[in-house]
């Protein structure tokens, strides 16, 4: 008897529908699983067997064929085991195939039948949704996420035989209710208001802050350039409806954290300078979005920007210009979303002093030249708002609101 | 000063109303929606040439000065409309906002 059931599966930060198609025929025995599937899937293969297996579910030793489809994408995640097991049950007639419309079947199966969490389960909540699916049944430690946006019934399976049982109709399991995510500690919001001596620093950080522009701070080290980035985030207001899903599916797919509900604070990605292309752009065996994609609706901070390979620069002129990252793969590409802010910090010179007050740059002019050329052209061309953060001089102390502050602006 | 930040964020929301854009930075140069959506006054308008001209500044370049006047007047602690233009000090402080990193 041939089956279908229905799973889905994540291509950069969208979901699609993948069907999967069960069949019981005339052979030699053996579970044959057809579609272009990557190693992961093929594996899956043993951990479909060795499930139904263990759950008691006898298969008659017969040829039996599974296909999945779309045929030519590929299906990366484990998490269709659980749609292979149930077309596999009903085409054996263990549970009835019409329970199996309507319903998006989404979870990594261990050996002994226990459902474990697959990465994504936003994106693919999102996309059963869409696709006017009526429920998701999913492991029970994702069924928080997977209830996030709503519009769905969400099944939250401990094992395969507790979701066979459901299917018969021998125990219904209960939609999850849509937990109100617990209260997040407010997140320390610096305002800038205490950040003296930085007039056109702060000022430039407003600016950013205010109109989505791009920054760079530029001058020597030790004068609170990282300090500014990070209290910069405080100025944000918090993620709207449309931009929280967008983040929220990016961290999730990355795997990033749990996800009990919409992240609404804008993010703060600072790759240190060794960063590869990769890691800054995404990609990867398991195409994983990267720090540009992670900084999506919020503020990319590259400190030291010199110091990053010019492989890292270079490609960071597309996200910055089109507010997308194409990763290039075997076949066609894969869009992230990356409309992120630059917030970029260097020293002036390689040593760090050049123009400051007290101190002597030790640089040969060429070296200086060099050393800012490696951020020329293209990349400060898509600078917006650049200022030179100077060390705080005792004027701009002048009207000190408590002592302490009085005493750092004394003569050091 | 975050005050003044959502207040800015506001009026331009408001400016670019029925426009796919939220933000000044994200309002393209093409099809003169620049020069709609990020007006100068003529006096502003005078200042910007001049300094391009003078600096051999790249429309590319001209168009980004453009939008952080924009910004500025969006962040000014008065109560112009939000589609006033913006004007010749909102440039002045765009250009002093503009300090790359130079050898001396
Ligand atoms: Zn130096």
């Amino acid at each position: 008897m041939l089956t279908r059931s229905y799973s889905a599966s994540v291509l950069g930060v969208e979901g699609f529908v993948v069907t999967v198609e069960a069949d019981v025929g005339l052979g030699l025995p053996g579970l044959t699983l057809v579609g272009r599937a990557s190693g992961a899937l093929m594996e899956a293969r043993e951990r479909v067997r060795s499930a139904l297996g263990h759950c008691g579910h006898k298969l008659h030793p017969r040829k039996q064929v599974v296909n999945l489809a779309p045929a030519d994408e590929r299906k990366d995640s484990p998490g269709i085991d659980l749609a292979v097991a149930c077309a596999l049950l009903a085409s054996h007639e263990v549970v009835p195939a019409e329970r199996l419309q309507g319903l998006m079947l989404w979870g990594e199966l261990s050996l002994d039948g226990s459902l474990r969490p697959a990465a994504g389960t936003l994106v693919i909540a999102d996309c059963a949704r869409r696709m006017g699916f009526t429920s998701l049944a999913v492991a029970e430690a994702s069924a928080d996420e997977a209830a996030v946006l709503g519009g769905l019934a969400v099944l939250p399976v401990r094992d395969l035989p507790q979701l066979v049982a459901h299917l018969r109709g021998d125990r219904e399991i209960g939609a999850h209710a849509a937990n109100d995510p617990p209260p997040r500690p407010p997140r320390e919001l610096h305002d800038l208001e205490d950040v003296r001596g930085l007039v056109l620093a702060r000022r430039a950080i407003e600016v950013m802050a205010a109109g989505g522009h791009n920054v760079l701070l530029h001058g020597p080290p030790g004068v609170g350039k990282t300090m500014l980035a990070r209290r910069a985030i405080g100025l944000y207001p918090p993620l709207d409806d449309e931009a929280a899903l967008e983040v929220t599916k990016i961290f999730g797919v990355a795997g990033l954290r749990a996800v009990d509900g919409l992240v609404r604070e804008v993010p703060l990605r600072a790759p240190h300078h060794t960063v590869s292309v990769a890691g800054l752009l995404g990609g990867g065996p398991f195409l994983r979005p990267g720090e540009v994609s992670l900084a999506h609706r919020g503020v990319l901070f590259l400190d030291e920007l010199p110091e990053f390979s010019r492989g890292c620069l270079e490609a960071l002129r597309e996200p910055l210009e089109e507010g997308v990252v194409r990763i290039v793969r075997a076949r066609g590409s894969v869009g992230f979303p990356a409309r992120f802010q630059l917030l970029a910090a260097m020293n002036p010179c390689p040593c760090g002093f050049l123009g400051h007050p007290d101190r002597t740059c030790v640089d040969n002019p060429a070296a200086v030249l060099r050393y800012q050329q490696r951020v020329s052209g293209p990349l400060l061309d898509r600078i917006d708002v650049a200022v030179s953060v100077t060390p705080a001089r005792p004027e701009s102390c002048a009207r000190p609101t408590h002592r302490s502050r009085a005493r750092r602006c004394g003569p050091a | 000063m975050r005050t003044r930040v959502t207040r800015a964020r506001a009026r331009q929301l408001a400016r670019l109303r029925g426009t796919p854009w939220r933000t000044n930075a994200e309002v393209p140069a093409a099809a003169g929606s620049i020069e709609r959506l990020c007006a100068l006054t003529p006096a502003a308008e005078r200042l910007l040439a001049a300094t391009a001209e003078h600096r051999g500044w790249s429309p590319r370049t001209q168009h980004r000065l453009r939008r952080v006047a924009r910004t500025l007047a969006d962040l000014a602690d008065d109560d112009r409309c939000p589609r006033a233009p913006a004007a010749e000090a909102d440039v002045a402080q765009a250009l002093h906002l503009r300090a790359l990193p130079e050898a001396e």
